[in-house]
């Protein structure tokens, strides 16, 4: 077991200066997360959960956000990670080039970070495999649903192998039925790929359904306001009515009630 | 988030930033205009391939001092009223039309062929023909500028209307089965963001179709048939000034439309869903 | 399959059309007693049409030289100007502007002015009908290359992808039914200006013809030589569409 954190984050405050005000978004976030866990953060809307997000994926904020404290992804900085292909995101939006088919969106990465032809072709017939896409392959994204593009998108994400998926609200676009069924899905590529997973959500239900552990942010200024573990098997398809989870989902929302007062 | 308030209305033109682009259109022009006239001087060109800014100014002078009835800015301004009517009619007529494609798709089959051929035949080659039919007169041109500039707006507007969100129709159909009341409260409002965004194009065509339409036509009036006849005479200063008045008056009715669309736009949501 | 019957439907529908109108022009002519100097019959039209086609073909074809070469240099050159000045932002946003300034002002009123600098030959033509072309192209490619949702912004950074690999595989398959989109409409463009540059003087075309027999009154002759610019028209256009639908068989037309 390498002692290397997955992420580890400390005393992260964030500002954003502009109209002659600040705004202090992030306030003295620390937590650590350990590598091959499924982690959830959820928050009140507003929350500086986007703002969070993008500071761990490596993209650029607006000039105007001031950060103090330390990311480390993987022990670097996470632009640093993401040059060396660490990160996979997933956004809240599919986001698929709809001018490419299923593999070549799959692909795209690939292409852009040079693997060869037949390197690419092994990993998207391999991911295709993964996420129950084969018979898809050539489809458009506009002949699919937003689900199944959602899973392209996902494809997307780990056509590289990155350590860590940082998954933005992937599935609230969806009913529930298709969450859920997306939540099963994203379990089983999580067991079967053993990848650090951060996931934003909205949903109580998705956090406990899913996760590991369970951070709740507060408003802003945000810090964690409690973090939870939850102790529970997998797969939870079979548990996910029984008194033990409701447990969790009251906890939750009993933390989450407060943290937006 | 503290969003700037822009100064709005007349104040627009006193602001800072504004003024300096203005100096700086100015200065460049200047600038451009003189070395137009040293590199003219220069080179000993003709008057009559490219005359110099002294050239055009003198024909100014001629023109507008000698008080005749009719100057290039009369005839300038004429041509323009009749680019304005046809503007005008074209947006009414071309709504209808619109409208109407939306309704079936078989009634879209049935115009599709007549709207198509206003496009594929050149105005310019219709003028004769249509002018045996509806006379030389103004008639036959305002029908010829309505033709020129017609079908992008039948098709934006069309087009509009079929991608108006299904649930916003859903929703006016739970208060009310009267046709017109829908037409009124979700239609009409939805049509406003093509018709500002055409808006623009169809000025630019509006006034391209009255030269085109007045060279056939002879329209004695018209500051087409104007270029036309100094061309041919070799008056070319002449041409240079109807050219650029006629440029003038199309760039300041292409920025009130624009400056239209964008007032109305931000002041109004009409048909943003 | 529904899609597909629904289409050759309305393909038959505007054909049926078409021949009803046609029918219908040419009965009402003998019941509301027309005189020939106002409205021909159709099938008067196709057999001018069909007597005269030397001489109209001909004519077509100077005319057809100026259209084709005049839209080809217009398009390419607003494509390739667009892709050099794409890259520096903020000085594309600001040129967009002017060029949708420029193009806002009546360009055909050029004719006289290049027609007065370097004669009425069919270098004229070609060059007023490239120029009348090259603004909406060079509009619409460079308010497309300069735009790109923030999204696939997002990810194309995550694979530190260059500024090439953005153009090749993202702004440029964006852009390109937009682009097919300007070249098809400068087909039309094209055919009115090179005509109505004709009107000012030239060496040869149909636009000349017209004008020169119009004096004639010799309607028939007027409507043959519309009817084959209409075909040419035509078939231009739908092959630029065919190679549209070709091109970017993901947008439905």
């Amino acid at each position: 077991m390498d002692n290397i954190k997955a992420i580890e984050v400390k005393k992260l405050s964030a500002d954003f200066k502009g109209g002659g005000k600040d705004l202090n978004v992030l306030s003295n976030i620390n937590f650590t997360i350990s590598k091959g866990s499924f982690n959830c953060i959820i928050g009140p809307s507003g929350c500086g959960k986007s703002t969070l997000f993008r500071l761990l994926s490596g993209l650029p904020t607006r000039d105007s956000c001031k950060i103090s404290g330390s990311i480390r992804v993987l022990g670097k900085k996470p632009e640093t990670a993401s040059k060396h292909r660490e990160i996979g995101l997933v956004l809240q939006k599919p986001t698929l080039l709809e001018w490419r088919d299923v593999q070549s969106n799959i692909a795209l990465p690939l292409e852009i970070m040079e693997y060869t032809k037949e390197k690419q072709k092994e990993k998207v017939s391999k991911l295709l495999n993964l996420l129950d896409l084969d018979e898809y392959s050539e489809y458009r994204p506009s002949e699919l649903s937003g689900g199944m593009q959602q899973k392209v998108s996902i494809g997307r994400a780990l056509a590289y192998d990155p350590e860590l998926l940082l998954m933005d609200e992937p599935f609230g676009a969806l009913d529930e039925i298709n969450r859920r069924k997306m939540n099963n899905e994203i379990i089983k590529i999580w067991r079967k790929t053993k990848k650090t997973i951060l996931f934003i959500t909205h949903s109580i239900d998705e956090a406990v359904y899913l996760s590991q552990k369970v951070m709740v942010l507060s408003k802003k200024p945000s810090t964690i306001h409690k973090t939870i573990n939850i102790d529970l098997q997998y797969p939870r398809e079979k548990i996910e009515n029984s008194s033990t989870y409701f447990k969790y989902i009251k906890e939750v929302r009993g933390y989450l009630n407060e943290a937006s007062y | 988030m503290i969003i700037q308030k822009d100064l709005s209305g007349l104040f627009f033109w006193f602001k800072k930033s504004n003024l300096v682009k203005i100096f700086k259109t100015i200065l460049f022009l200047t600038i451009l205009l003189l070395t137009w006239e040293l590199i003219i001087t220069k080179f000993n060109i003709p008057k009559r391939i490219i005359p110099k800014p002294t050239d055009l100014f003198n024909f100014l002078q001629q023109e507008f001092l000698n008080s005749k009835s009719t100057t290039v800015l009369t005839k300038s301004i004429f041509s323009f009223k009749d680019a304005l009517i046809g503007f005008f009619l074209s947006l009414l007529v071309g709504t209808g039309i619109g409208i109407t494609l939306s309704k079936s798709k078989t009634v879209d089959a049935i115009l599709f062929p007549f709207l198509f051929l206003t496009q594929i035949v050149p105005v310019p080659a219709l003028a004769p023909v249509l002018a045996a039919i509806l006379g030389y007169g103004q008639t036959t041109k305002i029908f010829l500028i309505v033709l020129f500039t017609i079908f992008p707006i039948a098709v934006i507007i069309k087009n509009a209307i079929l991608n108006i969100p299904e649930n916003y129709t859903l929703l006016l159909h739970t208060y009310t089965r009267k046709r017109f009341a829908i037409f009124k409260h979700l239609i009409l409002p939805s049509l406003v963001p093509p018709l500002l965004s055409i808006m623009k194009i169809v000025a630019t065509s509006s006034i391209v179709a009255t030269i085109i339409t007045e060279l056939p036509l002879s329209v004695k009036n018209g500051i087409g048939k104007d270029i036309y006849n100094s061309f041919n005479n070799q008056l070319i200063p002449r041409v240079w000034v109807s050219v650029i008045i006629i440029s003038i008056i199309s760039l300041l009715f292409f920025n009130c439309i624009s400056f239209f669309e964008k007032y109305i736009t931000t002041k109004y949501k009409y048909g943003q869903y | 399959m529904k899609q597909v019957i629904k289409k050759k439907y309305t393909y038959l529908i505007s054909i049926i059309t078409v021949i009803v109108f046609l029918f219908l022009w040419e009965i009402s002519l003998n019941i509301f007693n027309i005189s020939r100097a106002v409205l021909i019959k159709p099938t008067e039209i196709l057999i001018t049409a069909i007597s005269e086609y030397d001489i109209i073909l001909t004519e077509l074809f100077y005319t057809a030289k100026e259209i084709i070469l005049g839209w080809i240099i217009g398009n390419s050159l607003g494509f390739l100007v667009a892709i050099i000045i794409y890259q520096k932002q903020n000085i594309a946003r600001n040129l967009v502007n002017t060029f949708v300034l420029i193009n806002s002002v009546p360009l055909i009123a050029l004719s006289a002015i290049l027609g007065g600098i370097m004669g009425t030959n069919i270098d004229q033509k070609i060059l007023i009908v490239s120029l009348i072309v090259f603004f909406p192209m060079l509009i619409t490619a460079l308010s497309q290359l300069t735009t790109i949702e923030d999204d696939h912004k997002d990810l194309l950074l995550t694979y530190s992808a260059s500024q090439k690999d953005i153009f090749k595989k993202i702004l440029l398959p964006k852009s390109l039914p937009f682009i097919l989109n300007s070249i098809k409409v400068g087909v039309i463009t094209a055919i009115f200006t090179a005509i109505t540059a004709e009107f000012f003087g030239g060496y040869g075309g149909i636009g000349i013809f017209i004008l020169s027999k119009k004096g004639l009154y010799n309607l028939p002759l007027v409507w043959a030589s519309i009817f084959y610019i209409a075909i040419f028209g035509t078939i231009f256009y739908f092959s630029v569409e065919a190679l549209q639908k070709k091109l970017t068989p993901w947008q439905k037309l």
